[in-house]
């Protein structure tokens, strides 16, 4: 399905550019200003992402505790969805984003802004059937 | 909207207050103002005057992909070499002759050339299908070959190694000369339904592209299409009736262009050997222009030279020999064709360091580089040609700032004193001068000839971006290098040329 066809995919398209140039903030709002108009069963995706993103916007700001909360609950959101939920290559994603977590909770010796070099990625893996 | 919804949305913007202003990560490169789709009908200035866009002219570099059927018998012949028969007027194979035409034809080095190669009785690829296939194994089943391989295919994959190579832009070839469409067509085609892939893969590439802040373009094959005119093509007569002439095959091609752009809105349209007769390629144009306003097209519209307008010119295993007044492309495969080739050697592909080379050279003469990747059937890619893109990437991190948005300068370049090639670009307020050294100088500096200008500081990316010492001495300029400064064959001298 191309972009234009799908308001979801055009969301997450849209997000997916903010997020991949690390623009996390912006990347929370193109997902959120979706979130009006997607049907019932991409909520948990795009919320999912929503939280994640914030994550990352929090360790930019050096905020260890806002980040650990947001990616832990983004994380909970996008855990029982299907490895390419939405076309997004979420298996890849919950991976680095639990790793990311995993680093930042672990003795809080890393500054925050390290789990962001190299910087993560939203990338699609195929349309949604 | 239910309850539950707006709650989770404002649980996420209260847990945001505490964010003021906003995280970025300067490492990433940023997604450009794709200029979004526009409805306001077709372009009706100037196409003469119409400017190139910016985007393309910084980009520098893209990705040209030939993927199709074609990656399924993934062979052809390595009698010729693109780099000698399209360069060298002196080869006996040159490809401007009659003669030249017909060895292109009969030994033909592009493995997506296949359908027509196998039907040239004799030709080293009619004897390897017979052979490996067998006599009677239709071209039209290696489709379904494709198709079934399709499902494992990540398109987050290709755009990722893309990036990382330090592509801007990316060209997929939707429908190469066997006809085949990357894309779920609706456009009628009475004597070929469903010859297409099953996957969009059109569509599917495009986001993944975009998503990772590069364009996306469409290479179209319209002066080739073997399902309106069947191979084989051998002889110097075949190659001036190649087109298909029948008005619906013009009808066709439009129809289908006019499909990609209402589609994908690619931002380049890159035809391919030729437009139908009887077709109206400015009209298409003018369409294309009033709905994607920054998109740009390329010169093969018009083999017969009566002047279409174009955004660029392109040179096939070609480099222009000195700087370009207007914009050109150098397209070209990695080895001896575009199609991935499992005839082919190692040392067809030359090393990745040309690939630098060559980036720079063409940047420098006012070039943009569309460099082929050939993937495989199942949508791997090969260990050559991805370390080629890996060493692309890796320099132009470190020195991209030589080649992205940069400007030719005065002369394309010019000699070490020991003898190592130098080519120049200008950053786009002119302020400073790359000299690009095209190998590993011997000694702990590296002086050019006739390169009299006067710099403020000379900084070296690949140190850091640190400064070092330097000296003019009679019209030529001598700057020194690091001890243990990291090893690299396209060495980068950065010249603060401003005032």
């Amino acid at each position: 399905m191309a972009v234009a066809s799908d308001p979801v995919r055009r969301a997450l398209l849209a997000a997916a550019r903010e997020f991949n140039s690390g623009r996390w903030f912006e990347a929370h709002e193109a997902l959120e200003e979706a979130l009006e108009d997607a049907p019932d069963d991409a909520w948990p995706l795009l919320l999912g992402l929503i939280q994640v993103a914030v994550g990352y916007h929090k360790a930019s700001q050096g905020l260890r505790t806002g980040a650990i909360r947001m990616l832990g609950l983004g994380l909970a959101k996008l855990a029982p969805l299907a490895a390419d939920a939405g076309g997004v290559d979420l298996a890849a994603f919950r991976a680095r984003a639990e790793d990311d977590l995993a680093s930042l909770g672990a003795d809080g010796s890393l500054a925050p802004s390290r789990v962001l070099d190299p910087p993560p990625r939203l990338r699609f893996v195929r349309a949604p059937a | 909207m239910s309850v539950a919804k707006r709650f989770s949305g404002l649980l996420v913007a209260l847990l945001l207050t505490a964010c003021s202003d906003v995280g970025s990560n300067p490492a990433a490169p940023a997604c450009d103002a794709e200029t979004p789709m526009s409805p306001v009908g077709p372009w009706s200035g100037d196409l003469v005057a119409r400017p190139l866009p910016a985007w393309y002219a910084d980009a520098k570099f893209g990705i040209m992909i030939h993927w199709g059927p074609f990656a399924v018998p993934a062979w052809a012949e390595r009698t010729l070499d693109p780099e000698v028969i399209f360069t060298d007027p002196t080869s006996p194979d040159y490809f401007l002759t009659p003669h030249g035409v017909e060895r292109f034809l009969q030994h033909n080095p592009y493995s997506e050339w296949y359908r027509n190669s196998m039907a040239i009785e004799g030709s080293g690829t009619w004897e390897h299908h017979r052979a490996t296939w067998g006599g009677d194994f239709p071209y039209e089943r290696f489709a379904g070959i494709f198709g079934d391989g399709l499902d494992e295919w990540n398109p987050g994959e290709w755009s990722d190694l893309f990036r990382s190579a330090g592509a801007r832009y990316v060209v997929l070839v939707t429908k190469h000369h066997d006809g085949y469409q990357l894309w779920p067509s609706s456009v009628t085609h009475t004597g070929r339904e469903d010859w297409h892939a099953p996957r969009d893969v059109v569509g599917e590439l495009a986001d993944a592209v975009r998503a990772d802040c590069m364009r996306m373009g469409v290479y179209y094959s319209g002066g080739i299409d073997w399902t309106f005119l069947e191979p084989p093509f051998s002889t110097i007569f075949d190659a001036l009736r190649l087109t298909p002439s029948q008005p619906e095959y013009a009808r066709f091609v439009d129809e289908q262009w006019r499909e990609l752009v209402d589609r994908y809105h690619p931002s380049i349209l890159w035809n391919d050997i030729d437009a139908p007769p009887n077709s109206n390629p400015e009209r298409l144009f003018r369409d294309y222009y009033g709905a994607v306003p920054d998109g740009v097209v390329n010169d093969r519209w018009d083999a017969a030279g009566a002047g279409i307008h174009h955004d660029f010119t392109t040179s096939e295993f070609e480099v222009q020999p000195d700087v370009s007044p207007t914009k050109w492309e150098a397209v070209r495969g990695m080895a001896r064709g575009f199609g991935f080739n499992q005839n082919g050697v190692p040392e067809d592909y030359g090393s990745p360091e040309k690939f630098v080379h060559l980036l720079v050279d063409v940047v420098a003469k006012n070039g943009n580089l569309l460099l082929n990747v050939g993937p495989r059937a199942d949508g791997s890619i090969p260990d050559e040609q991805r370390a080629i893109l890996e060493r692309l990437g890796a320099w132009l991190a470190v020195n991209g700032e030589a080649i992205y948005g940069t400007h030719p300068w005065e002369r394309f370049g010019g000699e070490t004193s020991d003898r190592l090639p130098v080519r120049f670009t200008q950053s786009a307020s002119g302020a400073t001068l790359h000299a690009i050294v095209l190998g590993t100088p011997a000694g702990r500096s590296v002086t050019i000839p006739g390169l009299d200008v006067a710099p403020r500081r000379v900084r070296l990316p690949a140190n850091g971006g640190r400064e070092t010492s330097f000296h003019r001495d009679g019209g030529a300029l001598t700057v020194d290098l690091p001890a243990g400064r990291p090893a690299s064959s396209a060495l980068v001298l950065a010249l603060d040329l401003s005032s």
